[in-house]
């Protein structure tokens, strides 16, 4: 390898990083100067890599404005420079810098939005894989039932939050004014999931979060309905709405397989 | 519609390369990047488009919706592998899981040939998502060479190589930018991705003839030519694949074709995706243009 090479990539790199590198004594100067020259790469830099984080973050900044969005977009590349060949990546540390860097974690909303974006992109690239369906589910031998337990298709993901998020989301998406944040009387969450091609999102009752939560972490189904319980006063009612929601965590293609 | 077409441009580099496959210099017609705005276009009405290059990295996903539609338009086109993360011009050790994941993508779509570009897209583990320029000296072409022969290898066919748009010159080149590109193809005994675009884009930022730049080439290894268009700005120009294909860049491309006889030919379209049947109007200019210049054989 040409160690002259790697200097001068390294140092042309650190131009589109910081602007300030020794690679502008190495271009040639005509009638555009070698700093124009290079300002041409560094601009494509900032741009394409703006244009990622817009196509993923859009409501987020509809929410902030252009001016304010184009700003966190250049602390973010600043901090978390692609590793990645796909750009699918670059966006995902957003809801963590948001989280953590000043101004951004004064307002808790935007990191929630960020999340909620994010996931909405985390469905859309998830892998493929064929959801099990009712016919499924009626092979298994009534005695192990208590023990069924679920693996959920790889495009499910949630997302809790404080924040009117979606009213916001919504608003971006019919074209209309997005209204003020504000915060929920309790917190909400949103479950997101792709079926046949299609990226949908729902909101969910306590108690199916609950349930989907227990599930996702490996309860079985004898624990799940004893889990319900919290929700449910009535003992009778936990196994109906316990098979009820799981009809339609089927038909909504969100069970990818079962284990017992 | 026009379907695998099977009349090779009868070189005999064809089979000179020991991995090279059946399909090299294969004449392909005239084809188009595939784009998302247009996959429900091309599945519904699958328009009289002769093969379809994909970006390779847009399909290094894990599942959905680019995978479902790059199966069911592999189905009825023939297609190409274009890639942008080769990074052949780099100095960071050649990207293994890169080189797996382009294995297996070839793989599932069975692409007639796969491309990337003569430049560099990262460094230190950064990746830049750009085509970045090297300098034009010796050292570059063996450190070049050597890479591609090395992709060659574990992909175990031979490779394209295009020339990208610039717009700085190093003042550590030694040569211009066609004999550095024709000597590392030759070095690398790979082929080669003609862009009229960017000779036309590079010529004009650094001021010297496009004829020149055809005129260099070797004419044995020139697989696939693009065509795009561009922004002007006056004194410089830069690549931006969101016009039209301008009259200069369609006037280099009847030299290229006078040069160079058939060669499979594709629009890049990028950014402000026009209606679909632009862009088939674009295909069919450069359709007339084979037929003037080339007769029937195009």
């Amino acid at each position: 390898m040409s160690v002259d090479l790697k200097e001068l990539q390294q140092n042309f790199k650190h131009h589109l990083f910081n602007q300030e590198s020794s690679i502008v004594e190495h271009i040639v100067s005509d009638e555009l100067s070698n700093e124009f020259r290079l300002g041409i790469y560094a601009n494509a830099y900032m741009s394409r890599l703006l244009e990622v984080l817009e196509n993923d973050y859009p409501v987020l900044q509809t929410l902030l404005g252009n001016e304010t969005f184009y700003e966190l977009g250049q602390a973010y590349i600043q901090q978390h420079p692609s590793t990645y060949t796909s750009l699918r990546w670059f966006g995902q540390h957003l809801v963590e810098f948001l989280q953590e860097v000043a101004p951004y974690h004064k307002t808790q909303c935007l990191a929630e939005l960020a999340k909620f974006e994010w996931a909405l992109v985390d469905a859309f690239n998830a892998s493929d894989q064929q959801s099990i369906t009712e016919n499924d589910i009626a092979q298994v031998p009534p005695e192990q039932w208590p023990y069924l337990g679920f693996v959920f298709h790889p495009s499910v993901f949630n997302t809790t939050y404080q924040w009117n998020i979606l009213p916001i989301w919504q608003a971006h998406k019919a074209g209309n004014p997005l209204p003020e944040p504000c915060t929920l009387p309790q917190m909400e969450t949103c479950l997101v999931w792709r079926q046949d091609l299609k990226t949908l999102f729902r909101t969910l009752e306590n108690d199916e979060a609950q349930m989907l939560a227990s599930a996702g972490q490996g309860a079985n189904f004898s624990q799940i309905c004893e889990q319900l319980s919290q929700h449910i006063d009535d003992a009778e009612q936990i196994p109906m709405r316990a098979v009820s929601l799981l009809k339609t965590w089927l038909s909504q293609g969100l069970i990818a397989d079962l284990r017992y | 519609m026009v379907r695998d077409k099977s009349n090779t441009r009868g070189d005999p580099t064809a089979n000179r390369h020991e991995r090279s496959d059946a399909n090299q210099l294969q004449f392909l017609g005239i084809g188009l990047g595939l784009r998302t705005e247009y996959y429900d276009l091309i599945v519904q009405q699958q328009p009289s488009v002769d093969w379809f290059e994909i970006l390779t990295e847009n399909y290094m996903v894990d599942g959905g919706k680019p995978l479902y539609y790059l199966d069911a338009i592999r189905e009825h086109y023939p297609m190409v592998m274009h890639g942008v993360s080769l990074s052949v011009g780099g100095t960071d050790p050649l990207n293994k899981q890169y080189l797996e994941q382009l294995k297996n993508l070839a793989q599932r779509v069975r692409p007639y040939w796969i491309s990337d570009h003569l430049c560099w897209t990262g460094q230190g583990g950064h990746n830049l998502h750009d085509l970045m320029p090297l300098p034009y000296n010796e050292a570059a072409i063996k450190h070049v060479a050597n890479r591609v022969r090395q992709v060659q290898e574990f992909l175990e066919r031979r490779i394209l190589l295009e020339n990208v748009s610039s717009y700085v010159t190093f003042s550590h080149s030694e040569m211009s930018e066609w004999e550095f590109y024709s000597a590392v193809v030759e070095e690398a005994d790979c082929l080669m991705l003609l862009d009229i675009n960017n000779i036309y884009v590079s010529a004009r930022n650094h001021h010297f003839d496009p004829k020149e730049y055809l005129a260099a080439m070797p004419k044995e290894r020139v697989q696939q030519m693009h065509l795009a268009g561009h922004t002007d700005c006056g004194n410089y120009v830069i690549d931006t694949h969101d016009h039209p294909v301008v009259n200069p860049v369609w006037q280099l491309y009847e030299e290229a074709l006078k040069r160079f006889g058939p060669v499979s030919t594709m629009i890049e379209r990028d950014d402000r995706f026009p209606p679909f049947n632009e862009l088939m109007l674009e295909l069919d200019q450069a359709r007339a243009i084979g037929k003037s210049i080339l007769g029937k054989a195009a």
